[in-house]
């Protein structure tokens, strides 16, 4: 049993890729977090090109696994809400990062 | 898949994209623009509290279009983001080298005040005026320079040496109208770039602000 579990592994090698980080919108907002401290709506609404609905919901699936932490302030009377990734967040996307460039260097040519 | 995510280029463009608004580039322009207004179209004025006042008001108002205008125009458009601690750390080195290079402008021109009224003092002024005026149009420029290097602002490099040329030509000319068309150099393509950006960038239609 632990043989075929194994061997499915070796032909699913994309099996084992966190789902949440691995979808494309999600993969986006990760990567600009990744790279800045912190940032608001506004600001991943651009560098993503997502819409405000689409945002909200992929930040949602993500605050509710714990890979960003989401702050929401005032600026004045405006709302203001900054997101930033967590320490789990950024240990997620590296993992995924590691697995996926593993994945596509042991890919023939 | 075959187009790699280098992750350092994305996070230089991201904070780059923060000067493609063309308030910096007005600021800088306007400031030179103000070095030959406060120097020539002030200096008519007898009261020296009005003359002193007029030019502290003039430099106060364009540091506060730099301010404003990244408050109320380019946040607003663009959001508010904060970098990691290499750039606060280039930040804080960039304050510093201003600092220093204020103070060190400051003493040179209090010991030049103190010493340029005895004779020898005016010769030798007068003799090395050549290499004073290179030496602090060198110095505008190496400090602008070294500016564009730690806020990692391209334009500014070029803006470094146009500045230094301008405090030279002055000098060498003795016609601060150099000033001016320096001055106007720079702040033409701020203008280009400042309405470029307004267009590329309108106000976000929703209120994004909370999610």
């Amino acid at each position: 049993m632990r043989e075929q579990a194994d061997k499915k592994e070796e032909r699913l090698p994309f099996a084992n890729f966190d789902k949440l980080v691995h979808e494309p919108a999600r993969l986006m907002i990760l990567t600009n977090l990744y790279v800045i401290e912190s940032a608001d709506f506004t600001y991943m609404m651009r560098q993503t090109g997502l819409t405000w609905g689409n945002l909200s919901s992929h930040m949602t699936k993500l605050e509710d696994a714990g890979y960003i932490e989401v702050t929401k302030t005032f600026k004045g009377k405006k709302p203001n809400t900054m997101m930033q990734l967590t320490p789990e967040g950024r240990e997620a996307f590296r993992s995924y990062r590691q697995q996926m460039k593993q994945v596509l260097d042991d890919l023939p040519d | 898949m075959t187009q790699s995510i280098d992750l350092k280029e994305m996070e230089k463009k991201a904070f780059q994209s923060y000067y493609e608004d063309g308030i910096w580039d007005m600021f800088l322009g306007l400031i030179m623009i103000s070095v030959f207004v406060t120097s020539n179209l002030f200096e008519g004025i007898d009261a020296k509290l009005v003359r002193y006042g007029l030019t502290g008001a003039t430099y106060m108002g364009i540091a506060l279009f730099l301010g404003f205008g990244k408050k109320y125009i380019t946040l607003p458009r663009l959001g508010s983001v904060k970098f990691g601690e290499k750039r606060k750390t280039d930040r804080k080195k960039n304050v510093v080298v201003n600092v220093i290079s204020l103070v060190v402008l400051v003493i040179a021109i209090l010991a030049v005040r103190s010493f340029k009224n005895t004779p020898e003092a005016l010769d030798a002024m007068e003799r090395s005026h050549i290499w004073i005026s290179i030496g602090l149009g060198g110095w505008v420029a190496f400090i602008t320079i070294l500016g564009a290097y730690f806020m990692d602002f391209p334009r500014l490099y070029v803006y470094g040496v146009m500045y230094g040329i301008g405090f030279t030509g002055t000098m060498l000319l003795d016609d601060p109208i150099v000033f001016v068309i320096v001055g106007v150099f720079i702040l033409v393509p701020g203008i280009v770039i400042f309405s470029r950006f307004l267009r590329d960038h309108p106000l976000p239609k929703t209120d994004v602000g909370d999610a």
